[in-house]
Formats: C-alpha cells, sequence, structure tokens
C-alpha cells in the first residue's frame, strides 16, 4: 500500500493497463514528453515508447477520430481532451461515432475507449478549463460517464473503464487531483462502474452525490450532526451513467427525505434525472419532495464568482434542513 | 480559409506560427513543410514572413490589408516567430521539451534588439527614449491592472445571470432572487 494523491493513482492505473494489455494506447495534447498538463501521464513515454503513449495535433476532432477508428482496429485508446471544455469539438466523435457504433453494426464492432479529462471548479481557470459537462454526456446513449471522488476509486475505476467493452468518459476533477493522498493498494483491482458508495451512514435524510461535491456533502452532514443532531446519509455514486438506482433507492426507502447534490449547473441534468428516478420508484416512502443543489444555469463564471457560483456547505445544510422541516 | 475563399471576403487570416502548442512542436502538427501553404488548399493568398523583423511584418500586413480592401479577396499570413516563455504560468515547464540552446538562437534574432539597432543606426533612438518608453509602459499596465481588479470585485453571480439572454426566462429569475438573497453558501 501507498499514499498517493490521485492524480498519481489515475498515472498507476494507465501504468498497469499499459504493462498489462499490448493494445492499449495513452494519447492526447501534451501528454508525451511533457506527460501531460496536470502531469498524469508522466514517464508513460519513457516506459511505453511513443508508438504506445504520443502526442497528437491540437485538434480533439482529430483526437476523437483517432480514438473511434483505432478501436475498430482493436485497439483500447485511452484519450486525454486536456480540459474537459474542449471537448465540444470532439463531440462529433464521441457521440455521432464512437456511441453509435455497436448499434450501426448491429453488434459486430464496439468502441472500447476511454475519454479521460480534468474538469471541475474551484481552481480559477480562464473559461472552458472548469465546466461540468457530464451531463450531455449522460444523455447521450451508448457512452457511460464515471467521475470518481478520491485516489483509490480513481485507480480501480479507470481500470474498470479501460477494460470496459463500451466508451466511457472519465471526468477527473481538478480540484482532487492534489488536495489529499489516500492508501492506494499496489498492482491491479477494480471499482465496478455502475456502482454507487455509501460513505456516510445515516437514517434521516439521503444525500446523493459525486466528483468534488462528496467532500462538500460530508462536510454538510457533520454540520447537520451538529446542528440538528440527524444523521446524513451520502452516496457517492462514481459512474453517473448507468446510474445505481437500486442503492440510491434503499437508501430513501430507510431515510424518507432526499437531497441531490451536483455541481452543474440546474437544468437536465444528473440530479434532475435522480430525483427523477427517486419519485418514479419510491413515491409513497417520501415525506419531503426531493430537492437539488447545483449551480446556476449561466455559464461556468469568472474567478472573482466561482467561490460563490459553486454550490457550497451552506447551500447543502439549507435544502437538508429544508426536507426535514417540510 | 474555404469559406473566406468561395465567399471572397475582405479578411487576413494572421498566423503567428511560435513553433509550438504547449509542448508538442509544429512539426509534429503537421507534415506540411509550412502553415502558409494551407492557403493553397484554399485557393487564396498566402505570404510567409520573418515574424522577428518588425519591418517586414508591417510591410506584408500593409500589403495584405491594401489588396484585401481593394477587393482582392483573401489572404494568410504566416508570421515565423517563437515563444520564449511558458505557455501558461500556471505550471508549464519549457526545459520538459525544448532545449536552452534553440531559445539562445531565438532569442538573438529578437525583434525589439534588430529593431533598436535599426533605429540607433538612422540615429532615431535613444537610451532616454528607451526608458521613457519603458516608465510609460510600466505606468500602462499598473494603472490597467488596477482599473481591473476594481471592476472584478464588483462583478457578481446576479450580473452574470442577466447576460444570459436578452429577457430572462422565469427560472432564472428566481436563481437570480435566490443570490440577491445573500444565500449562505
Amino acid at each position: 500500500m501507498a499514499q498517493m494523491t490521485m492524480i498519481q493513482a489515475i498515472t498507476d492505473a494507465m501504468r498497469i493497463e499499459l504493462e498489462r494489455d499490448p493494445n492499449v494506447l495513452v494519447f492526447g495534447e501534451d501528454v508525451g514528453v511533457n506527460g501531460g498538463v496536470f502531469r498524469a501521464t508522466a514517464g508513460l513515454q519513457e516506459q511505453f515508447g511513443e508508438q504506445r503513449v504520443f502526442d497528437t495535433p491540437l485538434a480533439e476532432s482529430g483526437i476523437g477520430g483517432l480514438a473511434v477508428g483505432l478501436a475498430i482496429q482493436g485497439f483500447r485508446p485511452v484519450a486525454e481532451i486536456q480540459f474537459f471544455g474542449f471537448v465540444f469539438e470532439a463531440f462529433d466523435a464521441i457521440a455521432s461515432q464512437a456511441a453509435r457504433l455497436r448499434y450501426r453494426s448491429g453488434g459486430r464492432y464496439h468502441a472500447p475507449i476511454v475519454f479521460r479529462s480534468p474538469f471541475g471548479g474551484g481552481v480559477k481557470t480562464p473559461e472552458l478549463h472548469a465546466d461540468s459537462l457530464e451531463g450531455l454526456f449522460a444523455q447521450t446513449p451508448g457512452v457511460k460517464v464515471v467521475i470518481p471522488s478520491n485516489p483509490y476509486d480513481a485507480k480501480g475505476l479507470l481500470i474498470s473503464a479501460i477494460r470496459d467493452n463500451d466508451p466511457v468518459i472519465f471526468l477527473e476533477h481538478m480540484k482532487l487531483y492534489r488536495s489529499f493522498r489516500q492508501e492506494v493498494p499496489e498492482g491491479e483491482y477494480t471499482v465496478p462502474l455502475g456502482k454507487a458508495a455509501v460513505v456516510r451512514q445515516g437514517a434521516d435524510v439521503t444525500v446523493v452525490t459525486y466528483g468534488a461535491m462528496v467532500h462538500t456533502a460530508l462536510k454538510a452532514a457533520e454540520k447537520a450532526a451538529e446542528s440538528r443532531g440527524v444523521q446524513v446519509e451520502v452516496i457517492d455514486l462514481r459512474t453517473v451513467s448507468p446510474l445505481d438506482i437500486e442503492t440510491i433507492v434503499e437508501s430513501v426507502k430507510k431515510t424518507n427525505r432526499a437531497v441531490v447534490v451536483q455541481e452543474a449547473q440546474r437544468k437536465a441534468g444528473v440530479a434532475a434525472e435522480v430525483a427523477a428516478q427517486i419519485n418514479e420508484r419510491a413515491i409513497l416512502h417520501l415525506e419531503a419532495p426531493v430537492l437539488r443543489v447545483t449551480s446556476p444555469d449561466t455559464v461556468y463564471p469568472f474567478a472573482a464568482i466561482e467561490d460563490q457560483w459553486l454550490p457550497g456547505v451552506g447551500r447543502v445544510v439549507k435544502a437538508i434542513e429544508e426536507v426535514l422541516d417540510f | 480559409m474555404n469559406f473566406a475563399g468561395v465567399f471572397q471576403v475582405p479578411a487576413i487570416f494572421f498566423s503567428q506560427n511560435n513553433r509550438y502548442a504547449i509542448s508538442v512542436p509544429v512539426s509534429k502538427q503537421t507534415a506540411a513543410k509550412t502553415l502558409v501553404q494551407k492557403s493553397v488548399a484554399a485557393g487564396i493568398s498566402g505570404v510567409q514572413v520573418d515574424g522577428m523583423d518588425v519591418l517586414a511584418v508591417y510591410r506584408v500586413t500593409k500589403e495584405a490589408a491594401d489588396r484585401v480592401r481593394a477587393g482582392g479577396g483573401p489572404v494568410m499570413i504566416e508570421s515565423l516567430t517563437y515563444r520564449y516563455g511558458p505557455h501558461t504560468m500556471a505550471g508549464d515547464d519549457p526545459t520538459r521539451y525544448r532545449t536552452n540552446q534553440e531559445l539562445g538562437e531565438w532569442e538573438r534574432q529578437d525583434p525589439l534588439i534588430r529593431f533598436r539597432a535599426f533605429l540607433q543606426s538612422k540615429g532615431l533612438w535613444s537610451e532616454k527614449d528607451e526608458e521613457g518608453t519603458i516608465e510609460e509602459a510600466k505606468q500602462t499596465i499598473a494603472d490597467a491592472l488596477k482599473k481591473a481588479d476594481e471592476f472584478m470585485s464588483k462583478q457578481t453571480v446576479g450580473d452574470l445571470i442577466d447576460v444570459m439572454f436578452e429577457q430572462l426566462p422565469p427560472e432564472l429569475e428566481e436563481q437570480k432572487a435566490m443570490f440577491a438573497a445573500g444565500e449562505d453558501r
């Protein structure tokens, strides 16, 4: 066991998979000699050579197209989109090519591609670097969307994603890259895709969340325990598409109250989907409406106001109180 | 550029080719020997210029502007230059992907040094001129930074919501009111 940051765990997962399977390829902008703008691929080109870990020209559309073509030829591409806001350029390759390959070929071909990308707010980046665009991909049939909240899960989920035979969008919250370390086992292990984790047990309110907001929700749960003596259960989705609705519904049947927290803007996102499914499957267990805590429906703001814009502990506590007092 | 050629618009495409994306050199961006030859494929005129030569850049840009304004169709200019510093101040270390020797070779062609030598040789530039220009520039930057800081500190989430649409939909009105109420974050 070693203490690792999330970015070290991600590098470790790629190294293990590059070693295990000669068809795994890692590519993207600045991932070769430079080792990636966040050092996620540091040392990998040196270890595995330029044929397997390589720089691409500066064109996300080309990176997406290359990944699809290589996947059809039997490779397992791990393509980096340098910042997730740049994915708009690759949307065509992902949504209209990779996601539809299995369908279009009647199951003869598939696209075992991982699109890795840093995203998320709170680190004062310029425009198109911090956007939470997971909702767009959660609504895209044929792709999975994975968002780890800690180093252990990041490594196990990334290994699962690389071994998965369908396209996976793997989103790495920039604020979590180096914010804390955790015990991470050496060598290979997997965390299954599509399985949520109950990261805090409680009987009074269920908070469903993912990514960096897991840590915000845990702080809010502590506060609610101190101020109201209530026990909040926190569920880390880990995979936002497909959704582990079973774990969520099981928790809501116990607590009868739910709050969904996401960093992304409010409309038509993962939180809306979670709330809808709770209503469909457990409405008679609810003592209060399912509330959402989200960012407002604007483009991601400039650095000066991002701390006001992003959901914080106070907003989550307020929503917890609202469902308790309904 | 293809559209510009088809519609014969009065446009100049100015490529400041500084040799690198972040770490990836132009030789790994394209197998084409130049960027300006992309103008051939688009069917528009193109010119490559020494981007480290102030007067040469001025001349080709002026010729292009005159041509475009006279209805001669679009022009692409590729200016060959170099990025001395890192791509960003947020962690980019150029020593990981290029040599100091390469940097030194480009610094010797620095356009400011070359243009100063030219002006001095014509008796058009003195040390006093240079000191004055530098002081003025420092003051301009300091003033601009101060002004920018003042502007930023007044921004609110409400201001941001206001610039999403000409007319705010009810759901955004509601979100704006929530932020205006100073909700505890």
